[in-house]
């Protein structure tokens, strides 16, 4: 993990007023601590560790959820495809319904295709990502309005 | 992984990963899916994989958690070492692989890997591999794939059992994966590296990330691969949609 991945990664945390971030991602332990603004010191507290890799258990950033529904996030690094192939369809429009189970898009990492769903029920509200386009590590895709 | 949980034969099917990601929920983990023909046979992205019938080895591997400590993202570079340890068996010369996966013989590509997960609530819930090895295709049919392609029956001038094939390639694959669920990616990284014959190359790579010419100096661990350009600055490529050309 590069310090531009740290950097967008406490970027998202202030977006979404997170205080505290644990990554488990390749071989690499993130630990980010923040402080809410006016409680003391801004600066986050970056602590990165070489750890044993458990590829079973990939943990995304815990997703934002507000008012406006449910933000699917990249579980990985990688390139996001919005439809399976440059000729097809792309899997979900802006006010398409999904269940859970429906695939949302492909996020390409090291040539693994990764089918990711949408895990609620509901109806796409938003697209964060133009196809082709590199995504970070628990960097918001879409919004699911339940 | 394990070995016994059998194959599945099919006559015809669109394309094994597909049938393997339809049907993953009734799939025990380690089953081979093969194929006598793919009426649509693909590789990533769409792209076709040309799966004529009764002549070549089409098959996927379904596995699902725990994967213990096989990192799932490294089943490409075992698939692709699985298929390049099968047809050197049988004698074919000249082989090396693709990085990252693909196993050609000199510029003709001989074989080819799709991965694809299913990836819920964060976690890997199947993943799926599929290994296409040319067998017996006639300079014909090898003449209407889009790019330079050979087969291991080509190669050696005589037919080879496809069954025989599946159960060479299944013995390395399992094999590999037992090795990585127990021990970790480094003895088969080391050995997926060495059959990449790449470092010390001059290569050329274009693609979604801004392309870059010069000498492979190594691969990281990761699949990312280290190329040091001619004023000497080195560059780390991550594989997403690039090719990769010899100089």
């Amino acid at each position: 993990m590069d310090i531009k991945e740290i950097t967008k990664i406490v970027e998202l945390m202030a977006k979404h007023d997170l205080t505290e971030i644990d990554i488990q991602a390749e071989n690499n332990t993130l630990t980010i601590k923040r402080e809410r603004p006016g409680t003391a010191d801004q600066a986050p507290t970056v602590i990165t560790q070489m750890a044993p890799v458990d590829a079973g258990n990939i943990v995304p950033v815990p997703p934002a959820e507000d008012d406006a529904g449910h933000t699917i996030v990249s579980p990985i690094v990688g390139t996001f495809y919005a439809a399976p192939s440059p000729d097809a369809g792309i899997f979900v429009n802006v006010g398409d319904e999904v269940s859970a189970d429906t695939v949302v898009c492909i996020v390409e990492a090291m040539k693994v295709m990764n089918e990711i769903t949408a895990d609620v029920s509901g109806v796409v509200k938003k697209v964060l990502v133009e196809n082709g386009h590199p995504v970070e590590f628990g960097e918001p895709l879409f919004v699911i309005e339940a | 992984m394990h070995p016994d949980d059998g194959i599945i034969y099919l006559a015809e099917v669109d394309s094994t990963n597909s049938y393997c990601m339809r049907e993953a929920a009734s799939l025990a983990s380690g089953t081979f899916v093969v194929a006598d023909s793919q009426t649509a046979g693909r590789g990533r992205l769409g792209r076709v994989w040309h799966s004529p019938p009764g002549c070549n080895l089409y098959v996927s591997i379904i596995l699902k958690p725990p994967f213990q400590r096989l990192d799932p993202a490294v089943l490409p570079q075992i698939a692709s070492l699985a298929a390049y340890n099968t047809v050197r068996d049988y004698g074919v010369q000249d082989v090396w692989i693709k990085w990252p996966n693909d196993v050609y013989v000199g510029d003709c590509k001989l074989a080819g890997v799709l991965t694809e997960s299913r990836v819920v609530a964060g976690a890997v819930e199947a993943v799926v591999t599929g290994i296409g090895i040319n067998l017996n295709m006639s300079p014909a049919e090898l003449a209407v794939i889009d790019k330079p392609a050979t087969a291991v029956g080509a190669q050696l001038d005589r037919d080879i059992d496809r069954d025989d094939c599946l159960q060479r390639l299944a013995g390395y694959f399992n094999a590999a994966c037992a090795t990585c669920q127990s021990h970790g990616f480094e003895q088969i990284y080391a050995e997926w590296r060495d059959a990449s014959g790449l470092v010390g190359r001059r290569v050329s790579i274009t693609g979604t990330e801004a392309g870059v010419t010069g000498t492979v100096r190594q691969f990281a661990i990761d699949g990312s691969i280290v190329i040091v350009d001619e004023r000497g600055a080195s560059h780390t490529v991550r594989s997403g949609d690039l090719t990769l050309t010899l100089l």
